[in-house]
């Protein structure tokens, strides 16, 4: 993988939390929000393989664990996981359109899942089961709405 | 890129530190970590506020096209609300005014012993600037008949000319074709009252041989359909000529001619004349105060026919007369 590629991604994944946090976060929409950075994640795994795929989820979830009053490392465990995982894709991304989308869906879904399941075995009082199983598919909803536009993005790059 | 041995160390290695990272941020507070923590939210805090000038007026456009629906049906309903809070304010004052002079009509009109028909002025019948009437809300269905008093709190205010079922035209006392028949405060000189203009009327005394003086008071003397004691005005200025037998004085009215609203028409008089106990007590005149009051042998309605000097103020009663 060239350089480029690795700083072009970095940069977008940093932009994508950068916007998550400032505009993203503060808009009020039915059933909960997308999530910018399991999007771009999900697509660069897609697109550079499983090794790129967790040390990009590793590093930016780190980073949004820096800027959260969570518990450190939660988010770099799990985005470290989704990021492997929709990497393992990789090799069937030529194959048909559907699989970028499928993977953002699943990513989305799985993000929370595992994110909610992080904390409760640590005991965080925020997590709510229900509440959980409506975000993730919201999420994964709007994954499917913006994952058309980013990908080509992403992919041009 | 697909090195699945490298890539699954690499994961495990992560994971690893994750692990970490998690443990140890869990088992201690602060430390090396949470200044890690705040070092790098105060350097994302400021990229963020930068991203988030530009972005923020994206959001709140974002956020005012979904709250725009909902804010205006908000704004509709509370300027429905103001609106009718406005009025319903506006009413209540308008009530507690008319109470208010209500309850001063009342007054008077106990004090008066008068028999009154409250009524409101509903036109101005101002035509040309030469007539002073106005069209009243009460009629004869309430026992109003032509040439009776029209009083507010303040005095008087004209007669009643025509009667309707439920309204009346009452020609105002500064009306040039009003006369009324006055008498001075504490005496018995007689005289009329004639409307010169607003705000001025003007009177004539009956007897040549009684004085009239600037200050004077003047109250009606009554008559078979006018009520007795009700309270006209002030002198002003007497008009002799420098003759010094002034027959003619002008007199300042107490009642507003131009803000009157609430009035009341006086359809029955009291059994005796009231004398002059409707004009307010004077603040210094000691002597001429006490035998104003007191019982006066003042003409009643029965000697009124044949007082000296009553043809001129029968024109306006010489109407009322027949109509009975």
């Amino acid at each position: 993988m060239r350089a480029f590629a690795v700083v072009i991604s970095g940069m977008l994944l940093v932009l994508a939390l950068l916007l998550q946090l400032t505009l993203v976060g503060q808009l009020d929409l039915p059933l909960g929000r997308p999530d910018l950075v399991v999007i771009t994640l999900a697509c660069v795994a897609v697109l550079q393989g499983p090794m790129w795929g967790a040390s990009f989820g590793f590093g930016i979830g780190l980073l949004a664990d820096l800027l959260s009053d969570h518990t450190l490392g939660r988010l770099a465990l799990v985005l470290c996981l989704v990021g492997y995982a929709a990497g393992m894709l990789s090799r069937d991304v030529d194959r048909s359109v559907l699989v970028p989308l499928a993977t953002a869906a699943a990513a989305c879904g799985a993000a929370v899942g595992m994110f909610a399941l992080c904390g409760a075995l640590m005991g965080d009082p925020r997590v709510a089961p229900d509440d959980v199983a409506g975000r993730a598919v919201s999420m994964a909803l709007y994954s499917l709405v913006l994952t058309p536009l980013l990908f080509p993005v992403i992919a041009a790059l | 890129m697909r090195d699945t041995r490298r890539s699954r160390l690499l994961l495990v290695v992560l994971v690893a530190a994750a692990f970490l990272l998690i443990t140890l941020d869990y088992r201690s507070d602060g430390g090396i970590l949470s200044g890690l923590r705040s070092g790098v939210s105060s350097v994302a805090g400021r990229v963020e506020r930068g991203v988030s000038t530009i972005t923020s007026p994206i959001s709140n456009a974002l956020s005012s096209i979904e709250d725009a629906g909902r804010d205006r049906r908000r704004a509709e309903q509370l300027s429905q609300q103001l609106a009718d809070a406005n009025q319903q304010l506006a009413q209540l004052r308008d009530a507690r005014r008319q109470a208010a002079a209500l309850s001063r009509l009342r007054l008077v009109a106990d004090k008066g012993g008068y028999t009154i028909v409250p009524a409101r002025i509903m036109a101005t019948d101002d035509q040309l600037g030469l007539e002073w009437t106005v069209t009243v809300d009460a009629g004869s269905d309430t026992g109003v008949r032509p040439g009776m008093l029209v009083i507010n709190s303040d005095g008087l205010v004209g007669s009643t000319v025509r009667v309707g079922a439920t309204t009346s035209v009452v020609r105002l006392a500064c009306d040039p074709t009003s006369h009324i028949g006055a008498r001075l405060e504490g005496s018995e000189a007689l005289g009329k009252v004639d409307g010169e203009r607003p705000g001025e009327l003007l009177f004539t005394l009956y007897d040549a041989g009684q004085r009239v003086e600037p200050g004077d008071r003047l109250v009606t003397f009554g008559s078979a359909d006018y009520a007795a004691g009700v309270p006209i005005g002030t002198v002003t200025r007497l008009r002799d000529g420098g003759s010094g037998l002034a027959r003619l004085a002008e007199v300042r009215p107490f009642v507003s001619f131009g803000s009157v609203d609430l009035v009341s028409i006086v359809v029955a008089k009291p059994a005796t004349n009231p004398g002059d106990r409707l004009l307010t007590p004077r603040p210094v005149a000691p002597p001429t105060s006490p035998p104003a009051p007191a019982p006066q042998p003042l003409p009643t309605q029965q000697t009124l026919p044949g007082q000296p000097g009553q043809p001129t103020e029968a024109a306006p009663a010489a109407k009322a007369v027949p109509s009975r």
